[in-house]
């Protein structure tokens, strides 16, 4: 994602729009976290202190972080994710790795990616789709902000060759540096190094920056987890702010959600009722269940009732969607409720 | 406020107030004891985190009379490591301590007695004699299944019902149950049942379990007050409704099962090594003459053990976490103990072979 937090807090504050702005800590101590492109002109840049990053911009805005927030659309962002391809394995808030091998054409997956979150979370996102990791996220660099830059498997060699060695995965300031010392400045010089030179020089790392030199990077993306939520959600084509038809939409997408459930053999011990304002801002509600379910009435009955706590406070909605999480397998040994009625 | 008092019974209220205190609270008053002379021939210590409160009176040779309040932990400490048993205790300028023992000297620093929280008043309230024994008893054998998740107000305590002479207690965290009943005589009689909350009962058991004989129980005002020797502590009940927890005691559990309580303890000990860590998952896999208790686990391995009983009803497989009868075997005394099953969605029972004073409800795990 580009400039992720801070330009979550432009979109939520409509008037912070095309403003420098950094999401970080306060001054003396604080540093920056995110700093939006405006503010990047300045030479504002995250990891700064924030004194500094107020000096280079006089009319800089300084927001305090909204973590649970940046985790709330997080978790929206990677949900779109999640449609490219299962296999997606998460390296921060923002930054994902997507293996969208055997999927169909990776640049036309980037564009719909791209599209969508633009769409649906009005954020932008940039993408670099290659043969391995190293080269997916070189890539994502290449045409950011909001850019695609596509390393096709025969352009490999000629994209590696002035690639600056420090841009290799794995490569920090004193690998660099050792390197500069023995001449060799980008990943092209690398490769055409002896193997058993680096090898001596860098022991296993040697060989293993010799390998991405190459462009030869075997690790495999792991969705480091098992799946967290399954979802079901609905832009509308108009905002909505009457309840009962709201809940009917509700009702369907936990329907969906619960099929699913069953499909894939899981139980959900908590429902997540998300919603879309006219303004786009997202908000979530959730509920942790006495007792695990894969059924459509109860899913459906809990993310009625958090709609009916959420009510008409928020105006009318452009989107509703509903999540089961916190899954327990079939395989799972489950604790079972005592039957308390109040409960229920 | 100046005294003169020993190392030894300045600790004894100390040791009490320090665990009360609430180093984490965020008034600093609060994680202060109270120390406040009583006449020329004692002070009283007292301590709260605002819903569970202590005053303890200990003896003391008062010279001038006065109150300050002061860090409880570190108070504690300094008084116990002091090298000779007879303190000198003094106020001076500005709420600050000077403590002496021997050839060491503190000075420490203090607030005024005037900044200390007020604490419930017990004067009102009319006590009944019950055994110290008893209490802490009927409190170790319900601690453990309160609930720890804060949001479960309902649950966050040990529900005491008493109708003067039987008393009861009950806890749940909502997968599992333990009750316990006890005769007490002539005991405090209550309309309702309370809800004493995990800490303060904590608080309690601690107080009676050094007590010989008999404590004084009372309540008033949203509160229980404990009486043990010179030391009164009292516990803000939760103000909520414990759930109805006959409904979910199984009465009609079909398949019974006699079992010597430590070789059923032992057995759930020794296979529940190999289930996984977070779930303690067992089986009990009841057939004619045995009980099979086993666990798998993918990343360990797995155990089983037979254990012979007297059973001759229909097969069974049932889920269990293991710490949740291991948590109340441990709590029994006698030789064996009856387990009651149903089906294997159905709550298991557990008592003492004797009858039912004692029993925890246990949910299985669906397998």
């Amino acid at each position: 994602m580009d400039a992720f937090y801070a330009s979550i807090e432009q979109r939520d504050k409509p008037e912070l729009a095309g403003r420098p702005i950094v999401v970080g800590g306060k001054p003396p101590r604080g540093v920056v976290a995110a700093a939006s492109y405006e503010a990047r002109r300045y030479g504002v840049r995250s990891a700064m202190p924030t004194v500094r990053a107020l000096e280079a911009c006089r009319d800089l805005v300084l927001l305090e972080p909204r973590m649970s927030r940046y985790v709330e659309v997080s978790s929206a962002v990677f949900e779109i994710f999640r449609r490219a391809s299962p296999l997606v394995e998460g390296l921060s808030l923002d930054e994902a790795f997507i293996d969208v091998s055997g999927r169909g054409d990776a640049e036309a997956i980037a564009h719909a990616l791209r599209r969508d979150v633009s769409r649906e979370l009005s954020l932008t996102v940039s993408v670099g789709v290659a043969p391995n990791k190293m080269l997916a996220k070189i890539a994502s660099d290449v045409n950011k902000p909001d850019g695609l830059f596509v390393i096709a498997p025969s352009d490999v060699a000629a994209f590696l060759e002035n690639l600056p060695v420090g841009r290799i995965f794995g490569v920090g300031r004193v690998t660099e540096q050792r390197l500069a010392d023995i001449g060799v400045r980008t990943a092209g010089e690398l490769s055409r190094l002896p193997r058993e030179l680096l090898v001596r020089r860098f022991g296993v790392h040697g060989a293993q920056l010799w390998s991405l030199s190459r462009g030869d990077d075997r690790r495999e993306v792991n969705p480091e987890r098992e799946r967290e939520s399954i979802g079901a959600e609905q832009t509308f084509e108009r905002d909505i702010v009457d309840v009962g038809e709201l809940a009917g939409h509700v009702e369907q997408q936990a329907q969906r959600v619960a099929a699913r459930l069953r499909d894939k053999g899981y139980r959900a011990r908590v429902v997540v009722l998300k919603i879309k304002t006219a303004e786009h801002a997202i908000h979530t509600r959730r509920r942790t269940l006495p007792q695990a379910t894969d059924e459509a009435a109860r899913v459906s009955q809990v993310a009625r009732e958090l709609l009916a706590e959420i009510g008409t406070r928020f105006g009318p909605l452009r989107l509703t969607g509903v999540s089961a999480a916190g899954l327990v397998g079939r395989g799972d040994a489950e604790q079972l409720a005592l039957p308390f009625d109040s409960d229920r | 406020m100046e005294m003169k008092l020993s190392k030894a019974q300045f600790l004894k209220g100390l040791y009490l107030a320090q665990s009360i205190a609430d180093r984490k609270a965020a008034t600093q008053v609060v994680a202060n004891v109270l120390l406040r002379s009583e006449g020329k021939e004692a002070i009283v210590c007292a301590a709260t985190d605002l819903r569970t409160s202590m005053v303890a009176e200990v003896a003391a040779e008062v010279a001038v009379e006065g109150g300050l309040s002061i860090n409880a932990k570190h108070l504690y400490d300094i008084i116990k490591n002091l090298p000779d048993d007879v303190v000198h205790f003094k106020k001076v300028d500005n709420n600050y301590a000077e403590i002496r023992a021997g050839k060491a000297r503190y000075k420490v620093v203090g607030m005024s007695d005037r900044d200390f929280p007020r604490l419930p008043d017990h004067r009102e309230v009319k006590f009944k004699e019950l055994d110290a024994q008893t209490l802490a008893e009927m409190v170790s054998k319900t601690i453990f299944s309160v609930s720890t998740d804060d949001t479960r107000h309902h649950l966050s305590g040990i529900y005491f019902e008493c109708d003067g002479e039987r008393a009861r207690m009950v806890s749940t965290d909502g997968h599992r149950l333990s009750k316990v009943e006890r005769n007490i005589g002539d005991g405090p009689k209550l309309e309702k049942g309370v809800i004493i909350p995990r800490k303060g009962v904590m608080e309690i058991k601690r107080l009676v379990e050094s007590t010989d004989g008999t404590c004084d129980v009372g309540f008033g005002d949203g509160h229980i007050f404990v009486k043990s020797a010179d030391v009164v502590l009292s516990v803000m009940l939760v103000d909520a409704q414990f759930p109805p927890y006959e409904q979910v005691i199984p009465s009609d559990n079909d398949k019974q099962l006699s079992l010597e309580r430590t070789t059923f303890l032992e057995s759930l000990k020794r296979v529940s090594i190999v289930s996984s860590e977070r779930s303690w998952g067992i089986r009990m896999d009841l057939a004619k003459g045995r009980l099979r208790i086993a666990s798998d686990n993918p990343d360990l391995g797995e155990a089983q053990e037979d254990l012979e009983v007297d059973y001759d009803g229909p097969d069974l497989v049932v889920g269990f976490n293991a710490r949740y009868f291991i948590d109340v075997l441990g709590e029994m005394h006698g030789d064996r103990v009856v387990l009651e099953l149903n089906g294997e969605l159905d709550p298991g029972l557990i008592r003492a072979d004797s009858g039912t004073d004692y029993v925890g409800v246990v949910m299985p795990m669906r397998i």
